[in-house]
């Protein structure tokens, strides 16, 4: 291919602030707390995993710094729609870290009731919508919100986040087709990895949209490819589809740590809010583990409950068994 | 009100409803210009112009997913399958998003889509656009399938179905498109059914394009002493399951009919619920007259299809039981 990632984030702050880093001060202050966050979060996930406490647990990293960069460079109506890996996004969009793991765990207090797939929590407020087991499907979705914005006049933008599975799947063709034809406002953003040669972007071309190909572990300069599609695509020139590199083989995946010395120089950081960031979140989280843990598991009725608008006969009749069933193991029938 | 085709019952409802409520979208492949492949859409793009009308590719995954992304955004989309046999491209977005989205935020979003998909056999379609797809809706939870089988129940049920909060598979009986009957302005309840003629003797199931025939054979009992209560489900999940159950207990026999494949089909689960809550009422076996176990044939379409004949010979073998 021959073309260069698109990288701003070096080691020397100084050649990072001459490569024009397009997030705002509170942006980047955002943006390194919610990766140090997910870094917190992550550990403590993937150690329930391994204690055999959580069935089901997708790390974060190195997904991390796309995610979270994408999150914060939109702006508060845009819609995403994430993948399996952007815990870091649903942290930015709003998310609460005791939501969060209420709904890892099937507790009682699980916003979506035992219904999804652990780690998959929907954020309405955040306009963030959980995807599902399928592949890609969210490409489509993020088109259709786009060209709801746009028929309505609203100007915001829709965006959709997937993996290299997803491009594989027809969602991809149709989705990026659809975007196209209509000139939606809409992001698509890629994970491709980097022990490959990037291809995704190359596609993106062929079917007329804008194209990026970013170091996907380069949060800024991720934020920045974003930005600049976000202001593209309010300004009705169309969709964009970015490519992000993500090479999981790098010792750095670390990304809040290849962030540090950047919001330092800012003098938006120091070690001091670090130690108290960090131990904050810490306490936080484990506060959150213990309530959860004492909360129990979800109640039964609820997964009978929101499938249609209302329930209909046949679910009230099997939430009735259901009940009669419950009392029956407490020894009350 | 004037008869109207069930074409043009369909087209007036979504009129209607476009004017009572901005949110209302309309697409799919050829439902601008053209008007629909069956022409239910003709004259929408003229009234409410291309923000309100819109054109999409032939992809239904495409244009579900499209219809899903509307739907939680806040508009009421519905979207146009052209033949219900072109839906499978889009049944992962059916079944996976629109179907699911409420269940996995557990309401935080919902997914009032539309998809309106003429079906069935009886216009030369053969193989490919000729289906009866429904068991495969009605298998999944979260969506109202809807089957009408005439103008004012076409465009009294869709009218119910876009001011409700549920995805809505929706049925159109497309050999039946340009039959003419009284035009109703009416919103009919989505989930019950009707009762279409009265008898003490025997229970005849029938929806959608079926309805007809099914209403030939009552009558061609009835001049052999069968009296035939006929009861047109017109929603198919969920079930109008009073109205089925009231129904049997006065006359203890049933004959179900559906056009789609046999094995599995929304027949067996009519029948299924009958063995389960009335089978004490039952004087004879239930009887289902439907498709083969084949794909629609091109050629011998008549035989495939349950007609007067067919159902009447059922009925007469349970009245007879």
């Amino acid at each position: 291919m021959g073309r260069q990632l698109l990288s701003l984030l070096s080691a020397d702050a100084e050649s990072t602030e001459a490569a024009k880093v397009l997030l705002d001060d509170t942006q980047l202050r955002a943006l390194y707390e919610t990766l140090t966050l997910t870094r917190i979060l992550d550990d403590t996930c993937t150690g329930l995993h391994r204690d055999g406490r959580v069935g089901f647990f997708v790390p974060s990293l190195p997904a991390a710094a796309s995610s979270a960069a994408a999150a914060i460079a939109l702006h508060d109506g845009d819609w995403l729609f994430p993948s399996f890996r952007d815990a870091a996004a649903y942290l930015a969009r709003g998310g609460q870290i005791d939501d969060f793991l209420a709904q890892l765990l099937g507790a009682e207090g699980d916003l979506v009731k035992g219904h999804q797939l652990p780690g998959q929590g929907s954020l309405p407020a955040g306009r963030f919508v959980a995807p599902s087991g399928a592949a890609g499907t969210q490409i489509q979705h993020a088109a259709g919100v786009a060209l709801a914005m746009q028929l309505r006049g609203d100007t915001q933008v829709a965006a959709a986040i997937f993996g290299p599975s997803a491009v594989a799947q027809g969602a991809f063709h149709t989705g990026l087709n659809a975007a196209v034809r209509h000139q939606v406002p809409a992001i698509f953003l890629c994970r491709t990895l980097g022990t490959e040669q990037p291809t995704v972007a190359a596609r993106g071309t062929g079917y007329g949209l804008t194209t990026e190909l970013v170091d996907g572990t380069d949060c800024l300069a991720v934020a920045n490819a974003v930005t600049t599609a976000r202001a593209q695509a309010i300004e009705g020139g169309g969709p964009t589809l970015i490519e992000a590199v993500v090479d999981g083989s790098e010792p750095e995946q670390d990304a809040a740590g290849r962030l540090r010395g950047f919001v330092e120089h800012r003098g938006l950081w120091d070690a001091e809010r670090e130690e108290a960031f960090v131990r904050r979140s810490q306490d936080r989280l484990l506060d959150a583990l213990e309530a959860v843990e004492s909360a129990g598991p979800v109640s039964a009725e609820g997964v009978l409950q929101d499938v249609w608008a209302e329930q209909p006969w046949m679910l009230q009749e099997q939430a009735a068994r259901l009940e009669k069933t419950r009392l029956a193991e407490d020894g009350d029938a | 009100m004037p008869d109207l085709t069930i074409a043009q019952g369909v087209n007036q409802a979504l009129r209607d409803e476009m004017h009572r409520d901005d949110r209302i979208v309309v697409l799919g492949e050829d439902v601008g210009a053209l008007g629909g492949l069956f022409g239910v859409t003709a004259g929408l793009l003229e009234e409410f112009g291309d923000r309100r009308v819109i054109e999409t590719f032939a992809a239904e995954g495409g244009l579900v997913g499209t219809a899903v992304g509307l739907a939680l955004y806040g508009l009421r989309p519905v979207a146009e399958i052209q033949f219900a046999d072109l839906v499978w491209s889009g049944f992962e977005q059916l079944v996976s998003e629109m179907a699911k989205l409420r269940y996995r935020s557990a309401g935080q979003y919902s997914c009032p889509v539309v998809l309106r998909v003429p079906y069935g056999a009886g216009v030369g379609g053969g193989i490919y656009q000729s289906q009866s797809p429904e068991a495969h809706f009605c298998h999944t939870p979260g969506i109202v399938v809807v089957a009408p089988a005439d103008t004012a129940d076409a465009a009294g049920l869709l009218r119910s179905a876009l001011r409700g909060e549920d995805p809505v598979v929706f049925l159109e009986p497309k050999r039946l498109y340009r039959e003419g009957s009284i035009a109703s302005d009416e919103a009919v309840p989505l989930g019950s059914a009707r009762l279409r003629r009265e008898g003490t003797d025997v229970t005849l199931v029938a929806y959608g394009s079926t309805v007809p025939a099914a209403l030939e054979a009552a009558q061609a009992a009835a001049t052999r002493g069968i009296q035939v209560d006929v009861l047109d489900l017109r929603t198919l999940v969920p079930l109008d399951i009073a109205a089925l159950l009231r129904s049997i207990t006065k006359t203890g026999r049933a004959v179900l009919v559906s056009e789609a494949t046999r094995t599995g089909g929304y027949a067996a689960e009519l029948a299924a619920t009958l063995a389960e809550r009335a089978i004490l009422h039952l004087e004879a076996p239930v009887e289902r007259v439907t498709g083969f176990d084949t794909p629609v044939p091109y050629a011998h379409e008549d035989k495939y299809l349950p007609d007067a004949d067919r159902i009447t010979a059922a009925i007469e073998r349970v009245a007879n039981f």
